[in-house]
């Protein structure tokens, strides 16, 4: 791979932002895709302040003529696609009897809808470039998600579909694979409760998922594929009892 | 595979070579010396507790201060319940299984007196899925698994990490002891591309391939990484797969 250029997913803030400036840290070119005034553009240009290749995109997942014209934008401006992040939204509606039919249909439109959006517009480009595309997820993606169905569903949608591609396209040299995140610091309510469940004792620093992403990314993880790699501070291994 | 870590590792500082074959560890030391880095042999049994403690000992008084261990000693032996050997348990569960769980004794003492470390577990796909044929072999991989989550959750509240990644068939010697005592003819096949047709990748491992990973969990890069299991299969484990 000659030259790094990424398309990021929810680029504007939290996560995606954390894996742009660090994409762009190492010399990847780096396109910001996020909704209107969710911050890719303010981030963008201070990435281009800083001496990096930066493309805002403005759009909506949920939006296939969006997710087109963001990946056309791309290629255009900088040639061609060799990394491909999208970072889910991380709120839900709640339990149930909050999940009118529409409700959940728009948050699985941003989900899950949006990863095959994104996945199916940029899957020329990835076989082009025999690059490389991570999804990250919640750990609603490999255990449940108290009071919030629909992002266990989502987020189990993420990783069944993700790493079914990277069978699929695994021979044709391009690796898909799933990063499951814990809490991210500032995200949701229930706060204090769930820090009680982690060993590390504290939330997951944006730029810490970011840095999985990035080493999935690299050629330092070229034999993973259609996997998930959990980043969790513990949380996962099991039934957590602390000391005192 | 041991190597290929150790390679990666002389970056970081004095690498600690532990292994029962003492040549092969002074061949390593060599390499290492020879790109440049610096590194000891330590020759010991990893399913010996006294052999493992000396070993810790040896390196300290050298000047080393294991701050990322990696426990990697393993031995592959496949048959039934009804047809394998009974000394095959004792014998793979000592040095895969005991022989982690023996690391993880010596270093997590010192981590603990630090409240630092990084402990990267070897294991295999094994750890997490059957195998035909592979009882023995995939109790002691799902042991380590185990092992390393509860280390995860005992040992995560003073920042020391704990974590496995589980390969999948990776060039190496192992694979190539396999292949001489087994005959190439596991499931009933000799073709040589066996192992690689099962891999959505389309090809078995390298062991730098598996030690880019274990050096990226082992750095502060993977400070929220903790208790976590890392399949590198070339998407081997996904599901069902043929090609």
């Amino acid at each position: 791979m000659d030259r790094e250029i990424a398309f990021i997913v929810g680029a504007g803030s939290g996560t995606g932002l954390a894996t742009a400036r660090l994409l762009a840290d190492r010399g990847a070119a780096v396109a910001l895709f996020d909704r209107r005034d969710a911050g890719a553009e303010e981030a963008a240009a201070k990435l281009g302040a800083g001496g990096a290749e930066a493309l805002a995109c403005e759009g909506d997942v949920a939006s296939t003529d969006d997710v087109r014209l963001a990946v056309d934008a791309t290629v255009a401006e900088f040639g061609s696609i060799t990394t491909v992040v999208f970072d889910s939204p991380t709120t839900f509606p709640g339990e149930l009897e909050h999940l009118d039919e529409g409700v959940w249909q728009a948050n699985l439109d941003r989900s899950l809808s949006g990863v095959y959006r994104v996945a199916r517009q940029t899957l020329p480009h990835l076989l082009a470039s025999r690059g490389t595309f991570v999804a990250v997820a919640s750990m609603a993606g490999v255990r449940t998600s108290y009071r919030e169905p629909a992002a266990a569903a989502a987020m189990h949608g993420i990783v069944g579909f993700v790493r079914t591609l990277g069978q699929d396209h695994g021979s044709k040299g391009v690796r898909f694979n799933v990063v499951c995140a814990g809490p991210i610091e500032g995200d949701g309510d229930g706060r204090e409760r769930r820090l009680a469940a982690i060993p590390a004792g504290r939330f997951a620093r944006p730029a810490e998922v970011a840095e999985v992403v990035g080493h999935l990314t690299s050629a330092d993880s070229s034999y993973t594929n259609a996997t998930v790699q959990t980043v969790d501070g513990g949380a996962g291994a099991g039934f957590f009892a602390p000391d005192d | 595979m041991g190597r290929a870590i150790c390679m990666r590792f002389a970056a970081h500082g004095l690498v600690g070579v532990l292994d029962r074959n003492c040549d092969g560890a002074r061949e390593t030391v060599d390499l290492i010396g020879a790109a440049g880095g610096s590194a000891v042999a330590l020759e010991a049994d990893v399913a010996d507790a006294a052999s493992v403690d000396a070993a810790f000992e040896r390196f300290e008084a050298m000047g080393g201060i294991p701050q990322m261990v990696v426990p990697c000693a393993g031995i592959e032996r496949i048959g039934t319940v009804v047809d394998e050997p009974l000394e095959d348990w004792d014998l793979v569960m000592g040095v895969n299984a005991k022989g982690v769980y023996l690391t993880a004794r010596a270093a997590f003492r010192r981590f603990v007196e630090r409240r630092s470390g990084s402990f990267v577990a070897i294991a295999s796909d094994a750890g997490v899925l059957g195998s035909s044929q592979y009882g023995v072999y995939c109790a002691s991989k799902h042991a380590v698994v185990g092992l390393i989550r509860c280390l995860a959750l005992d040992f995560g509240p003073l920042g020391i990490r704990s974590n496995v990644v589980c390969p999948y068939t990776i060039d190496t010697p192992m694979l190539d002891d396999f292949t001489a005592r087994y005959g190439g003819e596991y499931g009933g096949q000799e073709n040589s591309d066996f192992w690689a047709d099962s891999v959505p990748l389309g090809r078995i491992g390298e062991a730098d391939e598996v030690a880019s990973v274990v050096d990226f969990l082992s750095s502060p890069a993977a400070s929220y990484v903790n208790g976590s299991v890392y399949l590198v299969d070339g998407g081997a484990n996904a599901g069902a797969y043929h090609r």
